[in-house]
């Protein structure tokens, strides 16, 4: 196990990893018309260009970053950005205390 | 008591002793599955489920599917297997009842709740557990082995008849085409309700091969765990639509490749289940070219539903460009473009028919086109299908069946240019153009009737859903619109319009009876990309 010193980030660090992941998760296609940075935490998920293929592949992005696994009932559970990151800043807090 | 060897042979495949499979970490070995198959073929039997009768079995990746599945087939009964519910609500419950409308099931297995609140008798997996094996049925040829749903359609998909002789004859084809041998192992993530997905696993059980399935989630998190699995396991054969292709070369760009990755085993990888766009093929070929990938093992091919997998296989010949197997050319011109194809479009050939299988070319008339010219692809064979559920069943491997593709030969081999047929694919999945109008639709600023939902080529090879939508609204509203028309379409169906353009009432292309002219919009389309 790595010594975990880092703090739990916030909701707005949160929003940038997931910005980030958009970009990656998404097709050149895609982000020709649609620009991850005007994502913010109240932007509701289903308004974002992604269908269930990739949202599975934005989950997977988050996972890779954040080393939180989001089950596959939760990935399309979320209804809003700020869902998402408060369940990643719980399941990292909880890690935390162990 | 025991089973005899001859009814395996007819039934299983042979090899109930075989390495069996394993499924993310876990293994059942050939006996294992055998016999929960067996029990499960009890079972039926006790309720009187026999000859015919549709069993509906949640198509999740589970070693209880395997079982499942092969113990309707003991049982003599047809075994269809389903989309499990996609977790992502309101599409998956009217695909659900869809698929059971057209299935018209007896009883259905389960051990979740998929088949919850349907008026149908539902068997707990876990209970047939309790019954005492007995013989299995002895099928003829011409006994139906199973039901392949042909579409995640909201409204009725086609329930397609596959005999005995028809899948035994398809997996012949597949092993003769795949050169098989004790060496050989197949890794697969594709969903086993998925006719490319549940072949692999019945070739692996018939001939005793060793398979390991990934969940289809989990490949669609991390496409690079599939390429893991398969430079773990040595795997020497897998199939994958073309989309998979290009999300593992994207996840490669985006996060590199693990040293140890080592693509040297594999013998075949088979690329179909949609139209392929080259590009995609040489792209993967590229990026992992590094890995030990030999660029000839990408296998083009081409099939569908009602053949129970494959019709065409690319096979190995001289080096070019893109590896041995691919062979890639622009759409031959000809003088009367009926068929209103797209020239400038570059098509991969599918090889040439697997055994047992014919292919034939008409033009509008029906006659037999030359070759290099574009028309009606058609297709006859041992592994073609006596028809759907509820129709006719039409006398097998006589007559000729419209496939609804379009394409050409050249030197015996089939190059598919487009499709008649108003499916739209959706990374490798068929879904029914009216049940995404129906959502569109549903706005009250669309209204009935005033949209038409195709798919189109883009330049780079791939498909693209779109939608032409006519409604009164001002221009300046009009990307309002769009963004709602995507929203609800993503929110019943979950999937993406990439393009949808609004039109002015009046201006969608119909036919003067008012019937939506799909192939024109498509064509529109196209000219403005």
């Amino acid at each position: 196990m790595d010594k975990i010193t880092k703090e739990i980030p916030t909701d707005e660090e949160l929003l940038e990893i997931i910005r980030a992941a958009l970009s990656t998760a998404l097709e050149e296609e895609i982000l020709e018309s649609f620009d991850p940075s005007s994502v913010d935490l109240d932007t509701l998920i289903l308004r974002l260009p992604l269908d269930s293929l990739t949202l599975m592949s934005l989950m997977g992005r988050l996972e890779e970053e954040t080393r939180v696994f989001i089950p596959d009932s939760k990935a399309f559970g979320f209804e809003r950005v700020v869902d998402v990151t408060t369940f990643l800043r719980e399941k990292l807090a909880a890690k935390e205390m162990r | 008591m025991k089973m005899k060897a001859e009814i395996m042979g007819d039934i299983w495949g042979g090899v109930p002793n075989g390495p069996g499979i394993m499924i993310e970490a876990e293994h059942q070995s050939g006996i294992e599955l055998w016999e929960a198959a067996v029990r499960v073929a009890s079972c039926l039997q006790t309720k009187g489920v026999g000859q015919g009768a549709r069993v509906l079995i949640t198509g999740s990746t589970d070693h209880r599917t395997i079982s499942s599945f092969m113990g309707a087939v003991l049982a003599g009964a047809a075994p269809c297997l389903v989309a499990p519910p996609m977790l992502s609500g309101r599409m998956s419950e009217k695909q659900l009842l869809a698929a059971v409308s057209a299935c018209d099931p007896r009883i259905a297995i389960s051990w979740d709740d998929t088949f919850e609140g349907l008026d149908l008798e539902v068997i707990d997996f876990s209970s047939t557990m309790q019954y005492e094996p007995v013989e299995p049925v002895q099928a003829r040829a011409d006994d139906i082995h199973h039901i392949q749903l042909t579409s995640g359609s909201t409204s009725r998909p086609k329930a397609v008849l596959l005999t005995h002789n028809n899948v035994q004859s398809n997996i012949e084809a597949l092993v003769v085409s795949s050169g098989v041998d004790s060496s050989t192992r197949l890794v697969s993530w594709l969903p086993l309700y998925h006719d490319m997905g549940l072949m692999q696993v019945l070739a692996g059980l018939r001939y005793g091969l060793p398979v390991t399935l990934m969940q289809p989630t989990s490949y669609l998190r991390k496409p690079l765990d599939w390429i893991a699995l398969l430079s773990q396991d040595r795997a020497t054969h897998t199939a994958v639509p073309p989309f998979a292709l290009r999300a593992c070369v994207r996840s490669a760009r985006a996060l590199g490749i693990a040293e140890e990755i080592d693509l040297s085993s594999l013998s075949q990888v088979y690329v179909g289940a949609e139209p392929i766009p080259p590009a995609f093929l040489n792209d993967f070929i590229e990026t992992f070219k590094s890995k030990g990938l030999d660029p000839s093992v990408i296998t083009p091919s081409y099939g569908l539903a009602e053949s129970v997998l494959a019709v065409t296989i690319a096979a190995p010949r001289g080096v070019s460009e893109y590896g041995t197997r691919i062979r890639t050319q622009v759409v031959p011109e000809q003088g009367e473009n009926v068929f209103q194809i797209n020239y400038e479009k570059e098509v991969v050939s599918c090889g040439c028919p697997v055994q047992g299988m014919e292919v034939r070319i008409v033009g509008l008339d029906g006659e037999t086109v030359p070759e290099r010219s574009v028309g009606r692809v058609l297709i006859r064979g041992t592994s073609l299908s006596p028809g759907y559920l509820g129709e006719d069943r039409v006398e097998n491997s006589v007559g000729w069946r419209e496939t609804g593709d379009l394409g050409f030969l050249d030197q015996g081999e089939l190059y598919i240019t487009g499709r008649e047929k108003e499916i739209v694919i959706v990374r490798g999945r068929n879904y029914m153009p009216y049940d995404i109008e129906e959502v569109i639709e549903s706005h009250r600023l669309v209204g009935g009737g005033h949209s038409i939902v195709t798919n189109v080529t883009v330049p780079s090879g791939e498909e693209y859903l779109v939608a032409l939508v006519e409604s009164k609204i001002p221009v300046e509203e009009h990307q309002e619109l769009v963004d709602d028309i995507k929203l609800a379409v993503r929110t019943e169906l979950g999937l993406t319009l990439q393009y949808v353009h609004v039109l002015p009432r009046g201006q969608l292309p119909k036919t003067t009876s008012g019937k939506r002219q799909r192939l024109f919009a498509r064509k529109l389309f196209e000219q403005a990309m």
